[in-house]
């Protein structure tokens, strides 16, 4: 497992698009950072919050940036014609997907570092330019950020997963990412339908993937930001039951594709 | 340069590569139809067919890439069912067209395979000199013309100095300095003790560096054995004579003449032909005189050409 995660390692240091998708992040995260420190939330941008805040971001931009690196990730093994390179040197499929998606999760857990570098730096922007005082990391912001961070880690996983299974099972990496955003565009949709013939529908729709990954986020900057920067319907996932949700969609995406890599023929 | 980091192994006899009923259904389609493969250790096998034969999927089955419907295959000595990350350390391959990382320099590629086989990066340097690609190696691989992606892929599949390559049309796309390179160097394995087993469509290759060789049509086998065997280059004579019709009537009663058929003025014999001469003295004696008697050539190509024909009807 080790040489295979080396190799992975050794793939994602020369591939520009994770580098292009987190400057694409960071770059959406700081202009919206901006735009806030000119609003009355202003007080948002100011450290500790806007560590939290940028996690939030972080998130909320996850079904449509993360995607793209999942599915090309897997799918580009059997456009490119690699999974028979591989496989046919180190023939264990579990521990290569395995491999890819620990990779995958590295990148992302880099990603939100980076991410709460953007946070401290705006923090530290506006309080120059505004000259308004900054709280301290302590109690109860340390822990905040900490279930903030992994809250949205959590999320980004999902939506690299997602992407990455579909890449895999479809063998291809513009499917992968085509139907990793289209169905969060999907669900966006349907949720919006849902929602508005309300009662047992609105229930149903709360149980979507993007519910639950949009809910834990949510709950989670409340609890670090002003009371007015986040509105959340009280029928909404709670934090726990988001956590639970996604554990369940991310079950079934690694089942389906362990199932399908190891039963498969390699014939691309 | 040995290719291997182990000493080169040792030539025992045995078989490399064994299959019994190997056999690969797609729905109705059987791509390969129980097929019996033996391999000696230490020998080059050729592995020949028309496209679509089903030698690559027998090759992917053999590397487990693809499983088989029926049958059971061993290599080196291992069940591939029951011990394939044991036999992939030590086989290397090239299967149909080389594939690479195309945002990876060759170098890196190579590194990057390093690292899936636990190969020390030690490895690469003299690899890369060995496919004539160290002025290249730290170009992408997706720039690189077919010859040499096809270089790479040879330095790839040596790179664990592999007891048993297998290669799927390793030739595809080589000039013919290339072509002559590949063929030094499979006898160069060949001396250190490896296994070749080669399929490729350039037939004058396969003949010149082959010691076996079996023929796939539709998934079955349609002949297997020594390449000079097949061929008939001991025992396939060819008499060039003025009154051919006495000749052919004289020489069909000889009993060690197994056959023999006339062609205007040349007959083809079944014959030793150690026993030219003794022809040659049957014809004076019934002042049959021949204008040549030579030992009849008959290519690979021509050889595959008819036993694919045959075997396709």
């Amino acid at each position: 497992m080790s040489h295979l995660l080396a190799a992975e390692w050794l793939k994602l240091r020369y591939r520009w698009m994770p580098r292009v998708i987190v400057l694409i992040m960071l770059l959406i995260m700081a202009l919206i950072m901006w735009g806030i420190s000119t609003s009355n939330q202003r007080p948002n941008v100011l450290l500790p919050r806007s560590l939290i805040l940028a996690l939030f971001f972080a998130s909320a931009f996850a079904p449509f940036l993360w995607p793209v690196l999942g599915g090309s990730w897997a799918g580009n093994e059997y456009g490119w014609g690699t999974v028979r390179l591989i496989l046919s040197r180190r023939p264990n499929r579990v521990q290569w997907i395995a491999a890819a998606l620990l990779i995958l999760v590295a990148v992302a857990f880099l990603a939100l570092i980076a991410s709460l570098v953007v946070g401290a730096i705006a923090g530290l922007i506006v309080k120059g330019l505004t000259g308004e005082a900054t709280g301290s990391l302590q109690d109860p912001y340390a822990w905040i950020v900490v279930k903030s961070f992994l809250g949205a880690w959590y999320v980004l996983i999902f939506y690299l997963v997602l992407a990455y299974s579909l890449g895999t099972i479809f063998r291809s990496g513009a499917v992968g990412i085509g139907l990793g955003i289209g169905i969060t565009v999907a669900e966006l949709i349907v949720f919006g339908i849902f929602n508005g013939l309300g009662g047992t529908w609105r229930d149903i729709a709360d149980h979507f993937p993007y519910a639950y990954t949009q809910a834990l986020p949510n709950r989670l900057v409340r609890e670090g930001t002003t009371s007015s920067f986040a509105d959340i319907p009280s029928h909404s996932p709670s934090a726990v039951a988001s956590v639970i949700g996604i554990a369940i969609y991310l079950a079934i995406l690694l089942g389906a594709t362990m199932l399908v890599v190891t039963r498969r023929d390699v014939t691309s | 340069m040995t290719i291997g980091e182990n000493a080169p192994v040792q030539v025992n006899g045995g078989l490399a590569v064994e299959t019994d009923g190997l056999t690969k259904a797609y729905g109705p389609l059987l791509a390969v139809d129980h097929l019996d493969l033996r391999v000696e250790r230490g020998e080059i096998f050729g592995f020949l067919g028309p496209n679509g034969a089903g030698k690559t999927t027998t090759m992917r089955m053999l590397l487990g890439l693809v499983r088989p419907t029926a049958g059971s295959a061993r290599m080196l000595d291992m069940d591939v069912a029951a011990q394939l990350p044991a036999i992939l350390a030590r086989t290397g391959s090239i299967i149909e067209n080389p594939t690479f990382y195309p945002y990876l320099s060759g170098r890196d590629n190579l590194r990057m395979l390093a690292r899936v086989t636990g190969v020390d990066d030690d490895r690469i340097p003299p690899l890369l000199d060995l496919v004539d690609l160290a002025g290249a190696a730290r170009r992408k691989f997706k720039t690189y013309s077919l010859g040499m992606k096809q270089r790479l892929a040879v330095a790839a599949a040596l790179l664990t100095g592999p007891d048993l390559l297998i290669l799927d049309e390793p030739a595809n796309g080589l000039d013919p300095a290339g072509i002559v390179e590949m063929r030094e160097l499979m006898h160069r394995l060949k001396d250190e003790g490896r296994t070749v087993v080669v399929s490729s469509h350039v037939l004058h290759e396969i003949e010149q560096v082959c010691d076996r060789i079996m023929i796939l049509v539709h998934g079955k086998v349609v002949v297997q054995g020594r390449v000079h065997d097949l061929l008939g280059r001991d025992r396939r004579i060819l008499v060039r004579i003025d009154r051919a019709g006495e000749a052919e009537a004289l020489l069909a009663r000889i009993p060690w003449i197994e056959d023999v058929q006339r062609e205007g003025n040349e007959l083809r014999l079944a014959a030793p032909l150690e026993r030219s001469a003794e022809i040659n003295a049957l014809l004076a004696r019934q002042e049959l005189y021949a204008a040549e008697i030579k030992a009849e050539e008959q290519s690979l190509e021509q050889y595959f050409l008819d036993v694919t024909e045959a075997g396709a009807s």
